[in-house]
C-alpha cells in the first residue's frame, strides 16, 4: 500500500468514527445507548440493517465464493423477501407496541423468566461465536496487506472494534453505518468497473458470460430436490425463509437496528428496502467473484491466493518440489491461455464445432491446473500446519493488491474495515445489551440508575469483544467464512424462531412446555447436524418445526392450570 | 403466565406508507414479491443460456 492508500484508509475510517461519536455525544441514557434516539428515518434503518448483516466477510469472502462456486450461493437469500414481509407484518408491531429493549424481553412477557433466559442464552451463544468469525475477516486483510502474523492482526483489529463500539453505543452504530455503507458501495462499484475494464479487449460481454457459463459459474438457480445439495432453489426458498425469519426476527443485533426507527412505518420501510436490495447486492458481489475467475483465465494467477501459503512459498524457493508445482502450474496456465485464444477465434469466426473442441481442451487444462494446486496445498499443509486456511477468502484481496491502482486499494481496504466495524459494532452492542437487560438486570440488580446500566452494558460489550477475539484465533480452521457464519446460525436459529412462533401464534402453549421443547429441539438439531448429510439450510426449519410441534404435544400432557390463567388473553 | 400476542391495532399514521405511488402496505409487499420473481427469472435465464 502507498501513502495515498493510507491517507484514504485512515481518513475515511477515522472521519466516520469521530463523526459518529461527536454526533451522539452527551447521550447517556440506557434507552439511547441501547436503542438509539428513536428518530431514525427508514433509509438509515434500511442501511443499518443491511450493514449489520453485511460484515467484512460478505465483501471479502463472497467474491471468493463466486470465484470457486459461481452464482449458486445467491440462493441462500431466496427466503429473505418473504421472511422480511412476515417480520414487518407480525414481529415488528409487537416489539414496538411492548417497547422492549431486547426481543427476549418479549419471551419473558409472553411466557416466563426461564424461557426469556433460554432465548437470550441461545442468542449469546450463537452470536458470541459468530462474532469471532466476523472479526477474523479484517484480520485476513491486514495480514495480507502488511504481512503481519494473523494472530497479531486478529487481536489488534479486535481491540479497535471493541473501543469503537463501547464508546458509541447503538446511536453511534446507526449514525455511522450509513456512511460506512457509502464507502463499501463506492469501493465495490469501483472494483467492479475496474475489473470489467481489465478484461482482455477482444473479450465481449457475451464471451465473458459464455466463458463463465462453460465453467458452470453462472448456475444461479438449481431446482434439484436432493436435500444433500447445499444450495438449491428449494433449500434457499424454504430453508432460507426460516433462516432469515430467525435471523431478522429473533437475533437481537438485527431487532435492535429496526427498533431504532422513528415509527413502525420507518422500521417497515427499512426492512422492505433490504427485501428488495439484498438479492441484487449479493448477485453483484458473486458476479464480481465470477469475473475475477474469468480475469485469471487470461492473467497468470498465483499458485495460492492464501497469504500464509504465498509467504511460505516465497521463503522456500530452494525447495525443489514446491518449485516444480509452481513451474507446472504456470506452464498449464500458458497452455490454457493459448486454448482460450483458439476458442475465441473459433467463436468469433462462427465455427461452433471448433469452439466446442477448444473449450473442452480449456476445461481439461483448467482441471489439471486445479489438481496441481490441490497437491501443492496438501504437501504444504503436511509440512506447515499454519497453512491450512481456505484459499477462497484471499482471492479478492489478492486481486485488489495486485491489480488495482493506488488510492483504490486504500478505498477497498477502508471498505472492508467499514464493513467490519459496522457489523461488529452492531453485534457487540446487541451482545452487551442482551447480557445487561436479560441477565444482569433480571438476575443481579433490578433497581439501579441508568448510568449504572450503561456502564455495565459497556463492560459486557468489551467482554464479548474479548470472547470474539479468542474464538477468532481458531477461525482459520473453518471451511469458508461466509459459509461458516451461516452454518453456525442455522444450528441455533431454528429453535429461537420456534420460541417466537409459539409465542406469537399458539396461545394455548405456556412457558414450561415451550422451554423444555426448545431444549429438546436444540439437542436434536445438534445430533442431526453431526449425523445427517443434508444442506445446513434445512436445520432452521427442522429446529423451529420440532420446537413448535413438541411444545403443543407437551402442553397437552402438562396441562398445567397455573399456566392457563383465565382472563389474561 | 400466558398472555396474548395478537397485534390489536397500529396507529393511523403507521397505517400509511407515506410513499406517493404506494399508499398501502399491501402494494409495498406486492412490489417486493414482484422484484423477487423478476430476479429469479433473470437467474434462471442466466443458468439456462450460459450453463
Amino acid at each position: 500500500m502507498s501513502a495515498l492508500d493510507f491517507v484514504v484508509l485512515i481518513g475515511s475510517l477515522l472521519g466516520i468514527a469521530f463523526y459518529g461519536i461527536w454526533l451522539t455525544r452527551g447521550r447517556r441514557g440506557l434507552k439511547t445507548y441501547l436503542k438509539g434516539d428513536g428518530k431514525t428515518a427508514w433509509f438509515a434503518v434500511g442501511l443499518s440493517v443491511m450493514a449489520t448483516q453485511a460484515s467484512a466477510i460478505t465483501f471479502l469472502s463472497t467474491p471468493g465464493q463466486g470465484y470457486l462456486g459461481g452464482l449458486g450461493f445467491v440462493q441462500i437469500y431466496f427466503g429473505m423477501p418473504v421472511a422480511l414481509i412476515i417480520i414487518a407484518v407480525v414481529f415488528l408491531p409487537i416489539f414496538r407496541r411492548l417497547n422492549v429493549y431486547t426481543a427476549y424481553e418479549y419471551l419473558g412477557w409472553r411466557f416466563d423468566g426461564k424461557t426469556r433466559l433460554l432465548g437470550a442464552s441461545l442468542f449469546l451463544l450463537q452470536r458470541g461465536l459468530g462474532a469471532g468469525l466476523t472479526i477474523y475477516a479484517p484480520s485476513i486483510v491486514l495480514a495480507t496487506v502488511f504481512g503481519w502474523p494473523l494472530d497479531l492482526t486478529i487481536i489488534s483489529s479486535g481491540l479497535v472494534v471493541i473501543i469503537y463500539t463501547v464508546m458509541g453505543g447503538s446511536a453511534a452504530v446507526t449514525v455511522t453505518q450509513k456512511y460506512q455503507m457509502a464507502i463499501i458501495f463506492a469501493g465495490m462499484v469501483t472494483a467492479f468497473c475496474l475489473l470489467v475494464k481489465k478484461l482482455p479487449s477482444g473479450l465481449t460481454f457475451t464471451d465473458t458470460l459464455a466463458l463463465a457459463g462453460g465453467f458452470q459459474k453462472l448456475k444461479g438457480v438449481n431446482f434439484s430436490t436432493n436435500v444433500q445439495e447445499r444450495y438449491t432453489f428449494w433449500s434457499g426458498l424454504i430453508g432460507g425463509t426460516f433462516l432469515m425469519l430467525a435471523y431478522f426476527g429473533t437475533d437481537q443485533s438485527q431487532v435492535q437496528r429496526y427498533l431504532s426507527g422513528a415509527s413502525l412505518r420507518e422500521g417497515r420501510l427499512g426492512l422492505m428496502f433490504n427485501a428488495i436490495c439484498k438479492i441484487p447486492m449479493q448477485f453483484f458481489i458473486l458476479l464480481l467473484g465470477v469475473l475475477i475467475f474469468v480475469f485469471y483465465q487470461f492473467e497468470q494467477p498465483p499458485l495460492f491466493f492464501n497469504a500464509a501459503l504465498s509467504h511460505y512459498l516465497a521463503g522456500h524457493h530452494t525447495d525443489q518440489q514446491l518449485h516444480a508445482y509452481e513451474t507446472n502450474f504456470d506452464s498449464i496456465h500458458s497452455q490454457t491461455n493459448r486454448e482460450l485464444e483458439e476458442w475465441l477465434k473459433a467463436r468469433h469466426g462462427g465455427n461452433r464445432t471448433a469452439a466446442s473442441a477448444a473449450f473442452a481442451a480449456v476445461l481439461t487444462s483448467h482441471e489439471q491446473g486445479e489438481k496441481i494446486r490441490e497437491e501443492a496445498a496438501k504437501s504444504l499443509s503436511a509440512v506447515n500446519s499454519a497453512t491450512k486456511a481456505n484459499d477462497a477468502d484471499y482471492v479478492f484481496i489478492t486481486f485488489i493488491l495486485q491489480q488495482l491502482p493506488h488510492g483504490v486499494i486504500g478505498l477497498l481496504v477502508a471498505a472492508f474495515f467499514a464493513a467490519a466495524l459496522s457489523s461488529k459494532a452492531a453485534e457487540l452492542n446487541a451482545l452487551g445489551s442482551t447480557t445487561t437487560v436479560d441477565f444482569y438486570r433480571q438476575i443481579i440488580k433490578r433497581e439501579e440508575t441508568d448510568a449504572h446500566f450503561v456502564a455495565v452494558s459497556k463492560w459486557f460489550t468489551a467482554f464479548w469483544g474479548l470472547v470474539a477475539i479468542g474464538f477468532a484465533l481458531y477461525a482459520h480452521l473453518v471451511e469458508n467464512l461466509i459459509q461458516a457464519v451461516n452454518i453456525l446460525g442455522s444450528i441455533f436459529y431454528g429453535v429461537m424462531l420456534g420460541l417466537f412462533v409459539v409465542a406469537f401464534f399458539i396461545q394455548r402453549v405456556g412457558g414450561t412446555a415451550v422451554f423444555w421443547s426448545a431444549l429438546i429441539s436444540q439437542t436434536l438439531v445438534f445430533v442431526l447436524y453431526f449425523s445427517l448429510n443434508i444442506s445446513y439450510l434445512w436445520f432452521p426449519l427442522i429446529g423451529s418445526a420440532t420446537c413448535v410441534i413438541l411444545s403443543m404435544v407437551l402442553q397437552i400432557f402438562l396441562h398445567d392450570a397455573r399456566e392457563i390463567k383465565m382472563g389474561t388473553t | 403466565m400466558k398472555r396474548s400476542a395478537a397485534v390489536k391495532s397500529v396507529a393511523p399514521e403507521d397505517d400509511e406508507t407515506g410513499l406517493p405511488w404506494l399508499p398501502t402496505w399491501k402494494g409495498v409487499y406486492l412490489i417486493v414479491l414482484i422484484n423477487f420473481v423478476l430476479w429469479i427469472a433473470l437467474l434462471i435465464a442466466l443458468t439456462d443460456f450460459f450453463s
